[in-house]
């Protein structure tokens, strides 16, 4: 009975390890994406405790072959536009040959116009409850489509991405929410 | 409530006084013997009764006590566990990420070597495999989120559910836990929700790993029958079974959830007669909801409008419903009726009369299933009619035959549950009829002194017979 508790335990104590392991794999060697952001749906039950973040144009991707399922694992090549921004280009089953590409799942697949919409496995940025209000309305602010001065830069390797930040001005967030804090704790 | 304290209380005074009298009447046995008012052996007699009678009460007492340790551990665990997550949820900014890890990794650590600890050394102990079990369970839960958080990963909660649930559910067996046996088939809920608003194949997981648990519930069983720990886990498992059709269902098919629905409450109710067979409802969860189960649910199928909803065969096309979710609506509904047919068969084969009323309603169900789905546009009205006029018919039969059964084996609970039921049936069609206030009024005063009359009459008898 011991015996299996450990067994148990053990898997217990490896999961957050290869969590560990694996992303801060792809922190240090993955290549670093930056996705505009935009202004996303006002509601989620979970507020609070981080920012939600919204891309624009990056979930639109090219589709060939049979039809997708809702949910189906798909592997999405990435793409920099003129203006230095990613956005995901072309969706598979399969990873592709050669280039990044990030492991996701499909939303919706447009049967017969060969373009469909995937999930973005990076759309929380989470931060201290206490700020993370406060660095919301920053992002929404500033994901405007007149100002669009808010991006996230992501970083990916071997199909893995992790949010690595999202900036606000120039600044990364996690600063600019405490900034605009302070100043507003000094103008009472 | 204050008669419940009141009776508790009068029970510890009375078994206070009984205890004073037994040793009073112990210390005059030497006298009594002396005196020839009775014999030695008589004597002996006496005092070996009143020593065993004395070791019951001292077990009893032992039990009660082990067991209100067991819930204070479990509670204690339970809050410490809680503070562990809401803490981890903050998301301390000022930590590093090698920090975040650390702390991540404390209270599961701790959990790991309390649960342990507990086996190894205090198997005996309820109170401390219960509460180091939650204690793990609420730890791997918050250091998997502390690490998911640190990467931004967290958005995908069914995943994170799934691990946590298959992680922490052996603890069960291993630690010897009911109260992980529990947290786990609610977890598992919120697993297979999360999943289905994804529109994920991964719900299906929800039946095997539920499955999984339920050897738990006999072993809880075979250590002590009728026991608080079974009546737990049965009251957790009957009340699950209850939520998890609405989550679980694709709804490829309109009016699939009235045959698994009929079906669930109707196999509880017949099946679950090795739970406490003639004891009380509080007793045999199982036979509780299985019971309150049919009657709610032959009351909600007695309305018009629940068939106007589902009329004709009706199968959505969309894309989000995978082949495997929508075998998983089929085989469930047809299943359980294959199951509760059976049953009904059986228990007729066995002329077991009593359990028909009840497992009856899934072939009702059926009937009223195939005839709507088969209805044709002009043929709907007639049919959603003929479906409600017959539940309403069962219902009505149903409650007579509770009620009469009551009075005959002179049962009050049992008649006036039967009265409830007819009341229920009258309350519902006078919400929706269109009958005149005066005529409603009428209609429930009758129903009213109905109540009262038949419940003096049965006093009166109970007094007579005594």
């Amino acid at each position: 009975m011991f015996l299996a508790f450990m067994a148990v335990a053990a898997a217990q104590l490896y999961v957050p390890a290869s969590i560990i392991v694996r992303y801060e794999a792809i922190l240090a060697r993955g290549k670093t994406y930056k996705f505009r952001a935009r202004p996303v749906d006002p509601y989620d039950a979970m507020r609070g405790r981080y920012v939600a973040l919204g891309f624009d144009d990056a979930t639109t991707v090219t589709v060939r072959g049979a039809r997708y399922e809702h949910g189906e694992t798909v592997y999405v090549t990435l793409a920099v536009k003129p203006d230095g921004y990613a956005r995901f280009a072309e969706a598979s089953r399969t990873p592709p040959a050669s280039g990044d590409y990030v492991k996701t799942t499909m939303d919706w697949d447009y049967a017969g116009k060969n373009w469909g919409r995937v999930i973005v496995p990076f759309d929380r940025y989470y931060m201290e409850e206490s700020v993370a209000p406060e660095a919301e309305k920053a992002y929404r602010e500033h994901a405007t489509r007149k100002r669009q001065d808010a991006y996230a830069t992501v970083r990916v390797l071997d199909g893995g991405a992790v949010l690595e930040n999202v900036y606000v001005e120039g600044q990364p967030i996690r600063e600019f929410a405490r900034t605009v804090r302070k100043e507003k704790t000094a103008g009472e | 409530m204050v008669s419940d304290v009141y009776y508790l209380a009068e029970g510890d005074d009375s078994m206070a006084t009984n205890r004073k009298m037994t040793e009073w009447l112990l210390g005059e046995l030497p006298v009594l013997v002396e005196k020839g008012v009775i014999g030695p052996e008589a004597a002996e007699n006496l005092r070996r009764h009143y020593a065993e009678t004395g070791e019951d009460a001292a077990a009893e007492s032992g039990r009660s006590l082990a067991l209100a340790l067991a819930a204070c551990g479990v509670l204690g665990a339970a809050l410490v566990g809680l503070g562990v997550i809401l803490l981890v949820a903050h998301n301390w900014d000022f930590m590093t990420r090698p920090e975040r890890a650390v702390t991540a990794y404390l209270p599961l650590v701790a959990g790991i070597g309390l649960t342990g600890w507990a086996i190894l050394f205090r198997p005996q102990s309820t109170a401390w495999r219960e509460g180091s079990a939650v204690f793990l369970m609420a730890s791997v839960g918050a250091s998997i989120a502390m690490v998911s958080q640190t990467y931004h990963i967290l958005s995908d909660m069914t995943g994170f559910l799934l691990i946590w649930m298959a992680l922490t559910g052996p603890l069960a067996y291993l630690a010897g836990s009911h109260m992980v046996a529990a947290f786990y088939w609610v977890g598992l809920l919120f697993f297979a929700g999360n999943a289905r608003s994804r529109y994920s194949v991964d719900a299906l997981l929800y039946w095997p790993m539920a499955a999984a648990m339920l050897p738990r519930l006999w072993m809880a069983r075979r250590a002590n029958p009728g026991g608080p720990w079974e009546l737990f886990l049965s009251w957790t498992l009957a009340i699950c079974l209850c939520v998890a059709p609405p989550i679980m269902l694709a709804g490829v098919c309109r009016g699939l959830w009235i045959l698994v629905y009929s079906g669930i409450f109707a196999i509880m109710h017949v099946a679950a007669r090795w739970q406490n067979p003639t004891g009380g409802f509080g007793r045999a969860p199982f036979r509780a909801v299985g019971t309150v189960g049919v009657a709610v649910f032959a009351l909600i199928l007695s309305s018009r409008s629940t068939w106007t909803g589902i009329s004709g065969w009706r199968v959505e096309y969309y894309t989000q419903f995978h082949w495997l979710l929508s075998f998983q609506d089929y085989a469930l509904a047809f299943g359980l009726q294959a199951v509760a047919l059976t049953l009904i068969a059986v228990n007729r084969a066995k002329r077991r009369f009593d359990q028909i009323p009840f497992g009856i309603l899934p072939a009702l169900a059926l009937a009223g299933f195939a005839l709507a789905a088969n209805g044709r546009h002009s043929a709907n009205d007639a049919v959603m009619t003929f479906n409600a006029l017959m539940f309403n018919a069962y219902m009505l039969a149903l409650g007579l035959w509770i009620m009469t059964s009551g009075i005959r084996e002179r049962r009050l609970a049992r008649m006036n549950g039967g009265l409830a039921l007819i009341a229920m049936l009258t309350f519902a069609r006078f919400i929706d009829s269109d009958l005149s206030i005066v005529a409603r009024g009428v209609a429930f005063i009758l129903l009213g002194v109905g109540f009262l009359v038949a419940n003096a009459t049965m006093l009166r008898r109970k007094e007579a017979a005594r």
